[in-house]
């Protein structure tokens, strides 16, 4: 990579970052503008992080490119001390499952799997041993406050309100560094959606938390809070 | 894992799975079944005749030559005089003769004159003598042994009489009662040729072209060594029923001790019994083809080329073996025919499966984004719609062998009433293994287009679906 380590900011040492972003630009397609421009952004471990922003402005790009999902055609996105774009394709799944937690908008889980496996699946491309894992899941429902009769029933027979907080359960299950959270509760109504909130905020004591949402009221859940249009030099052209 | 969601992934989408393993377990079955049936074709084929070494009959084509004398298809088209092979019964490499006489029938049923020999010497399937269910071979020139299946179909039983027509018409309109056979043994089933023959004494047969129709004469000659000629020439063209008996007693006196042991065969158990015994030595002036065994097959090819080049008379002698080579050679093909429309139509469900496949494309973005999410690589997508793929056909495959293993034990008897096809063993063959095994690759490979789909789903697959 041509693009040097330095940054203007103080780069923080690696253990106490969850992730961060250099000089990270994204485009969809090579003709298209950039969607996501952002010199330097960085989470520290632990910390809650509420990016809020318009639809369209970028805020699922930016998860994807958090996650690795999607590469930055120019930048460092460091995760955990890990340069994605310094790792295989393979790798960067890895990392993915063994380090990140995800929970989206909606349909985060697999219908036709049963609560219990669609939890299970999430350990599995970690590699966490599924020994412990049954009782990991237990100890994560009883957290959320969901029943233990669920484990059994398939995903599709919960309500999405039951959904959203298995949804959290198996981004906890492997006791990630970050957690990464995209509009979850524009699917709750509101008491669905407080207790969403207090439950994550609760069980992800313990991760790094990025929480997007157009929904600014949310902010007040979160030590931090920041705008993309203020990370994002692209943004601000949009 | 990948199983686990992939079995999952399956039975949530039962109604259509169900359609496509329908159609496989069809396709496979067929498949099975055509190849199974193809095996156990070629294995009756070559089961037809062994430990014969060399047939020797008139020149015409191999394969008529072993189309007529062991399969009993077709007519004979000339019959080999026999003073051109009395030879070979001297032969110091020849340890059996046994001469064949076609051309009759019987309800349909081929007839055969020959000796007791052909009972003795005549195998099949891994050197497998004939025997007898129940009664034994000729005792008399009017006794007549018939094959299983001949015995089964018309409710024959020992002792019982019957009369042969001459030509092959399944009903002739030339009865010859006044020559009737009395059924002295009946052969037990092999499932080859050798069941749907009735057969007679070369000399009951010279009785049946005798009397009315004057096309064939018969000229009865003791089958002796060339030199002993003399002794036998006794009665000749009119032979009739009448006649019989004396020429019974003229052979009985017969010495035997220089004659070929082909005539051993025919008195061994009757010389003692020369009283009751009428079987006669007699030999017809032509037969149809001769059977020979060797002393030593190593001896077979030279031999061959000795007869074929027989100065006498035209000749032609073939090895069993290399003709029923070439036989299959050409039944193979119908048979290559068929395995190839199975092998079209197993292609056409593989089509189905893939179709299947391809049309849940869509509605699994979402799935393939949560998996993705949850740090499975776009391999492990591929994977796991090759694994869906694979299921579905190796449970086909399971199915499909269990009900062509039905519907063959269902159906053997049938198969061997109507078509002499003995349907033995299971079907675990190796045979069985190669369609598994190309099924599942066959499989495999056609599942590469729905996976690389779904590749590329994941790989353009945001987290959130789009
Ligand atoms: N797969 C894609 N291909 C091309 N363009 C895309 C793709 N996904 C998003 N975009 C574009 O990128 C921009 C940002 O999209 P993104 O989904 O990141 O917005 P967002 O902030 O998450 O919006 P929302 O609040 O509606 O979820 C939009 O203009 C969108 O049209
Ligand atoms: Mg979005």
């Amino acid at each position: 990579m041509t693009l040097s380590q330095e940054t203007s900011q103080a780069p923080a040492s690696s253990d106490s970052t969850a992730v961060a972003l250099d000089k990270v630009n994204f485009s969809y397609g090579r003709n298209s503008a950039p969607v996501i421009d952002i010199p330097h952004w960085h989470v520290n471990a632990k910390e809650h992080v509420f990016v809020s922003g318009a639809s369209g402005s970028g805020k699922s790009t930016l998860l994807n490119l958090i996650t690795g999902t999607l590469i930055p055609q120019q930048g460092t996105v460091t995760l955990c001390g890990k340069p994605f774009s310094e790792v295989s394709a393979r790798k960067r799944d890895k990392l993915r499952a063994t380090h990140i937690g995800v929970v989206f908008q909606q349909f985060n889980l697999i219908s036709y799997l049963t609560v219990s496996q669609n939890i299970a699946a999430a350990a599995y491309f970690a590699d966490n041993p599924s020994n412990d894992i049954d009782a990991r899941i237990r100890q994560l429902l009883a957290a959320l406050k969901l029943p233990e009769s669920i484990l059994r029933a398939k995903a599709s027979e919960l309500s999405v309100g039951q959904q959203q907080r298995v949804a959290i359960a198996r981004a906890l299950v492997n006791e990630p560094e970050l957690l990464v959270v995209d509009e979850p509760t524009s699917a709750l109504d509101a008491s669905a959606r407080d207790i969403f909130m207090s439950l994550l905020r609760e069980n992800a004591r313990d991760s790094a938390l990025i929480f997007v949402s157009h929904d600014a009221a949310l902010a007040s859940h979160f030590d931090k809070h920041t705008d993309i249009a203020s990370l994002n030099q692209a943004g601000a052209t949009v | 894992m990948i199983t686990q969601i992939a079995i999952a992934s399956l039975r949530h989408r039962l109604g259509s799975v169900l359609l496509t393993l329908f159609t496989i377990v069809i396709s496979v079955s067929l498949l099975l079944s055509v190849e199974y049936v193809r095996g156990q074709v070629r294995d009756s084929f070559t089961r037809t005749v062994s430990g014969v070494d060399i047939i020797v009959g008139a020149p015409t084509g191999q394969l008529n030559l072993l189309l007529y004398s062991v399969f009993r298809l077709g007519n004979p088209t000339n019959g080999v005089n026999w003073n051109d092979v009395a030879w070979l019964q001297t032969h110091p490499q020849v340890d059996w003769l046994v001469p064949l006489s076609l051309g009759d029938a019987h309800k349909g049923f081929r007839v055969v004159g020959t000796t007791n020999g052909y009972f003795e010497h005549f195998k099949y399937g891994d050197k497998q003598p004939l025997s007898f269910a129940s009664g034994g071979h000729f005792v008399a020139d009017t006794s007549a042994v018939i094959g299983a299946e001949v015995a089964t179909e018309l409710g024959y039983a020992v002792s019982d009489e019957i009369v042969v027509s001459h030509g092959l018409g399944d009903i002739s309109f030339q009865h010859h009662d006044a020559h009737p056979f009395t059924i002295t043994g009946i052969l037990a089933p092999t499932g080859t040729p050798a069941d749907k023959a009735v057969y007679v004494t070369l000399h009951g047969i010279e009785s049946v072209h005798a009397s009315p129709s004057p096309g064939r004469t018969l000229r009865r000659t003791a089958i002796t060594k060339p030199g002993n000629d003399d002794s036998t020439q006794a009665s000749q063209d009119d032979a009739h029923d009448t006649h019989r008996h004396e020429d019974d007693e003229q052979h009985h006196d017969h010495d035997d001790s220089h004659e070929h042991e082909l005539h051993e065969e025919s008195h061994t158990e009757h010389d003692n019994d020369s009283a009751t015994s009428t079987l006669s030595e007699a030999q017809p002036e032509s037969v149809s083809a001769l059977l020979l065994g060797l002393k030593s097959r190593v001896a077979a090819l030279q031999l061959q080329h000795q007869i074929n080049n027989y100065d006498g008379a035209a000749l032609l002698a073939i090895l069993p073996g290399v003709a029923l080579k070439e036989l299959w050679g050409l039944m193979g093909n119908v048979e290559k025919l068929l395995l190839g429309i199975s092998v079209l139509i197993l292609l056409s469900s593989l089509i189905g499966l893939i179709t299947l496949l391809l049309a849940t494309m869509r509605e699994r973005r979402q799935e393939i984004a949560v998996l993705r999410a949850i740090g499975a690589g776009p391999a492990t997508i591929l994977w796991l719609v090759q694994a869906e793929a694979l299921l579905i056909s190796a449970v086909g495959c399971v199915f499909s062998i269990a009900l062509v293993s039905a519907g063959l034990s269902l159906f053997s008897e049938w198969l061997n009433a109507s078509y002499g096809l003995i349907v033995t063993g299971s079907l675990f063959t190796q045979a069985t293994g190669i369609v598994i095994v190309c099924v599942m690759a066959a499989t495999w490979l056609c599942s590469f287009i729905p996976a690389i789909a779904a590749y590329r789903t994941a790989l353009h697959t945001g987290l959130s679906g789009r």
